[in-house]
């Protein structure tokens, strides 16, 4: 099926069967590697992005409901990358020295942009019931509540 | 398709390819860095070289999982070459087992063991030192003054009497390049206090700007998953709990083939794939797929249970004789620990032995980054290109070359970062490149091979499951004295490196460990047995090795015996290390930091010589569960190369071992796991993280890795907090809530 919709602002049309999941046709159809496989039944978080501004699972979304949708993924948070304007939450991430790994970080990112938009100044408490959704194996958590912390100042300020 | 962001062409890979070809033969005395240049008028050795524009180029040997050493190993360089390290560019090596082989690992180039740093320690800071002599001398001679007038500041060469100065970019194009590099002696190596980038925590990872931006670092993808081809086919692979088996026969392959974009099907060694046009039509192809294979009655009786109990009564079993594992490097630890001879003896006169059991379950290594490949074979096949997250590139290579019978010159691999590893992709058959780079051969197309995450545990390579028996005396003052540690378990190396196994060198033991201060120096009579019980169940090395296991079952044992003799455990464990002032300390910073009173819920264990920590829990009798709520963690170490770095992996590892001391665990039931995905194999999520206190020492002991680090201490933590909480013990790690359960209603 051909389905229309957008990522990261612009105009997207991609051919694909109905059932094909939103994760897929970002990394293969559109080449938009920086959201990642991890489990693909929604228990690790690595390929969060935004639907209409929310976070969601890409790898349950399908692509028969994405007509007209909006997607943000890793990618748009920064348009111009590193060497432009940083997102506040990719430069707190890089302030905190969070990743080590960094397989599960663009997920995570998307997860922490979607609390602040929606809590702009979470409690460490909110932070980790919000997060909670989302797998390190690496362990870096304690950094990442503290990048959160540091990215929700400065959103703020 | 209207966005292009992220795609890479061919062409670009091509261009990037593995670091420069730079030939450079090793000819230093030493065995350490390449004491000589290409030829060509640069000033280079095998680590480092200086470009016209000022800028350095530092390589890197190791495989970075996420470790840090990309950076860390470089830091270490640039530090002995008094780099300015903004001019510093890294490059992973190209591939040499003869400039960068593992001298631990019969020469391959292999990262595993965390020792990326500390085995290289003093060939990177040899390489670092040689360039900057180097550069003096080229100066020194230039000037027309002796070398003992010049000295170094940050990539500058000084003329100390006058002030004169050339950066090392200007020292490069001098064209005095001596025909040998010097050698440098160790009197030559900077002081600690002048280090300026080793030990300097605001010097932040080179790789972290490229995973925050989704895993893109000058232009090219850091993870083999995100690499793209044109013309590139998708595949996914199926394969039997179990290694040693054949496929019998595929059920229904019309119906698989019949899926919208489904190429083939095809049998690659033990693993069926299924390749496509696409990713989500191969696995749609590998979720139908149904497939038969051999031995599947005598399979379908195997349960982790039983096969536990059947190595529970080996471990009793005295007909069954253990290898002296430590025999191996008992002439190295000579007079660091106690000796083997007349244990036995003692043991059998002794009027009371003190006996216990212990167990450990399978574990699975759960990397974010599920098992992939990209290979390219061309040229009717003679050739082939590989994008490989591997700990083990040369090994890959071979691997390849080997299932393609090409040679290994043939195979241009390229060296990705990996979404964590912990020894899963230090496997020696490398399945998952066989499966790309035979799939390409035969479909005349780039092939991207994914593992699903059901797949990459069903098909994982487990750190083995195991039996530890415990017998052992006091002495008059409660004190152990005698200790006999044997370990019934499948051995790790028998399915991650055959070779290195059958070799018999090269630490061929590691179902358990006994090495690196793990054993209290009190003991006087020391030994650690193991009988290898071989399965089919794969099993590989994970984190921290076979340390998990026998840090358990001692660190459990040890807690036992405290209690039994009515010492204080943490004082036990310091008595224990009578004699040895650097490691009691660790004791009294810990005991100091946690606040040691005897409260109920507070536990501690021994991780090294230079490691402990102290565990509090909470525990909900109903469901069993034990949740950490804080954890302090004391460690001695000599010199901390990247303090940042080391500070966020002590923290990560501790949560690893949470996770894998309480709520993971593979288990058979049927011939089948129990566990397929992250929904019932649960590893430690935020909401998990107990509240962390970690507190590092300096020492004056060598250099050791920290990120395969004796955190592994945490579980034996745990059921001694169990303990001092119920009066109940749990033998078993994980200490499950099967286990706790099953010790509270005992």
């Amino acid at each position: 099926m051909n389905v229309n919709f957008s990522v990261n602002g612009e105009a997207v049309s991609v051919d694909v069967e109905p059932d094909t999941p939103l994760l897929w046709i970002i990394r293969d159809h559109l080449g938009l590697t920086g959201t990642k496989f991890g489990c693909g039944m929604a228990m690790c978080g690595a390929c969060t992005v935004h639907l209409d501004g929310a976070r969601t699972f890409s790898c349950q979304i399908q692509a028969r409901s994405l007509e007209g949708r909006a997607i943000t993924t890793i990618e748009g948070l920064s348009p111009d990358g590193p060497e432009g304007d940083v997102h506040p939450i990719q430069q707190a991430w890089i302030d905190e020295q969070v990743p080590q790994c960094g397989f599960c970080q663009p997920g995570q990112m998307m997860a922490a942009l979607d609390l602040l938009n929606r809590n702009p100044s979470p409690t460490r408490e909110e932070i980790v019931v919000h997060m909670n959704s989302n797998l390190c194996r690496c362990g870096t958590y304690p950094r990442i509540v503290k990048a959160i912390q540091a990215a929700a100042e400065e959103m703020q300020a | 398709m209207t966005i292009q962001t992220g795609n890479q062409t061919r062409r670009e890979f091509l261009k990037t390819g593995a670091g420069l070809a730079f030939a450079i033969p090793l000819a230093s005395k030493l065995g350490l860095a390449g004491a000589q240049t290409a030829g060509n008028g640069a000033v280079a050795n095998s680590y480092v070289i200086l470009k016209p524009d000022n800028r350095i180029t530092i390589y890197t040997h190791a495989s970075e999982m996420g470790q840090g050493s990309y950076t860390g190993v470089p830091m270490v360089i640039a530090e002995e070459l008094d780099a300015d390290w903004n001019l510093v560019d890294i490059e992973f090596s190209p591939l040499s087992d003869e400039l960068y082989g593992n001298p631990r690992y019969y020469g391959f180039m292999l990262t595993i063991g965390s020792d990326a740093i500390s085995t290289f320690y003093e060939k990177l800071r040899f390489s670092g030192a040689q360039i900057r002599k180097t550069v003096m001398q080229m100066a020194a001679d230039n000037w027309g003054v002796p070398i003992g007038e010049v000295h170094t500041e940050p990539s500058l060469v000084v003329h100390s009497p006058t002030g004169r100065s050339m950066t090392y970019g200007e020292v490069s194009m001098l064209g005095n390049v001596p025909e040998t590099l010097p050698e440098v002696d160790e009197s030559e190596y900077k002081q600690v206090e002048d280090y300026r980038i080793v030990n300097n925590r605001d010097i932040q990872r080179r790789d972290t700007p490229g995973k925050v931006f989704g895993g893109v670092m000058n232009g090219e993808k850091m993870f083999s998953m995100d690499v793209r081809l044109p013309g590139m086919l998708y595949a996914t692979s199926k394969r039997n709990h179990f290694g040693n088996r054949e496929v019998v026969r595929i059920v229904n392959e019309d119906e698989v083939l019949a899926l919208p974009d489904v190429i083939g099907v095809d049998v690659i060694l033990d693993s069926v794939t299924v390749i496509a046009r696409t990713y989500e039509a191969a696995r749609n192809g590998e979720q139908l797929l149904q497939v038969e294979w051999s031995n599947a009655e005598e399979d379908a009786r195997y349960n982790s249970d039983e096969e536990l109990e059947r190595l529970k009564a080996i471990a009793y079993d005295e007909s069954r004789e253990g290898i002296d594992v430590m025999g191996h490097w008992r002439a190295r630890l000579r007079g660091q620990v106690g000796q083997a001879e007349g244990l036995d003896e003692a043991l059998a006169s002794a009027d009371e032995v003190h006996q216990r059991l212990y167990t450990t379950g399978f574990m699975y290594h759960a990397q974010m980054e599920t098992m992939n490949a990209v290979v390219d074979v061309t040229d009717d096949g003679r050739k082939a290109e590989v994008w490989a997250g591997t700990q083990g590139p040369t090994q890959t290579r071979m691997r390849v070359a080997e299932v393609l019978e090409i040679p290994i010159e043939n195979v241009t691999l390229h060296r990705n970062f990996m979404g964590g590893g912990f020894g899963r992709k230090a496997v020696r058959s490398h399945d998952n490149f066989v499966e790309a780079a035979m799939l390409s051969k035969m479909y005349e197309a780039p092939v991207k091979v994914i593992w699903s995450r059901e797949n990459d545990l069903i098909a994982g390579h487990y750190r083995p499951h195991g039996a530890h028996l415990v017998t052992a005396t006091r002495n008059d003052r409660g004190a152990i004295d005698n200790f006999l540690h044997r370990t019934v378990s499948d051995e790790p190396l028998r399915w991650g490196d055959p070779e290195r196994f059958e070799r018999g060198d090269s630490r061929p033991y590691l179902a358990a460990s006994f090495w690196n201060g793990a054993i209290y120096p009190a003991v006087e009579k020391f030994r650690g047995d193991v009988v290898m019980e071989f399965t089919d169940t794969r099993v590989c090395a994970m984190r921290g090795i076979g340390g998990v296991a026998t840090a358990f079952a001692r660190e459990c044992f040890v807690d036992e015996m405290a209690h039994e003799t009515g010492i204080d455990p943490l004082e036990y464990r310091r008595r224990l290390f009578e004699g040895q002032p650097e490691s009691q300390l660790v004791f009294d910073t810990l005991k100091e930091r946690c606040n040691w009173d005897g409260r109920p819920g507070l536990g501690c264990a021994m991780g090294s010589a230079s490691y402990a920590l102290a565990v509090e829990i909470d525990l909900d009798e109903r469901t069993g569960i034990v949740k950490p709520t804080k954890i302090w963690a004391v460690a001695s170490y000599a010199v901390v190369v990247e303090p940042s770095n080391a500070e966020n992996s002590f923290y990560g590892q501790l949560m690893l071992y949470v996770g894998a001391s309480t709520s993971e665990e593979i288990t058979f039931r049927d011939g089948k796991q129990e566990q397929s995905n992250f929904h019932n194999f649960q590893i430690a999520r935020m909401a998990d993280v107990p509240e962390i206190d970690v507190h590092v020492i300096p020492s004056e002991s060598r250099q050791i890795g920290t990120s395969d680090g004796p955190a592994y201490a945490i579980g034996p933590a745990i059921s001694n907090a169990l303990y001092s909480l119920t009066g109940k013990r749990v033998r078993h790690l994980p200490v499950s809530p099967r286990e706790v359960l099953k010790a509270l209603n005992a």
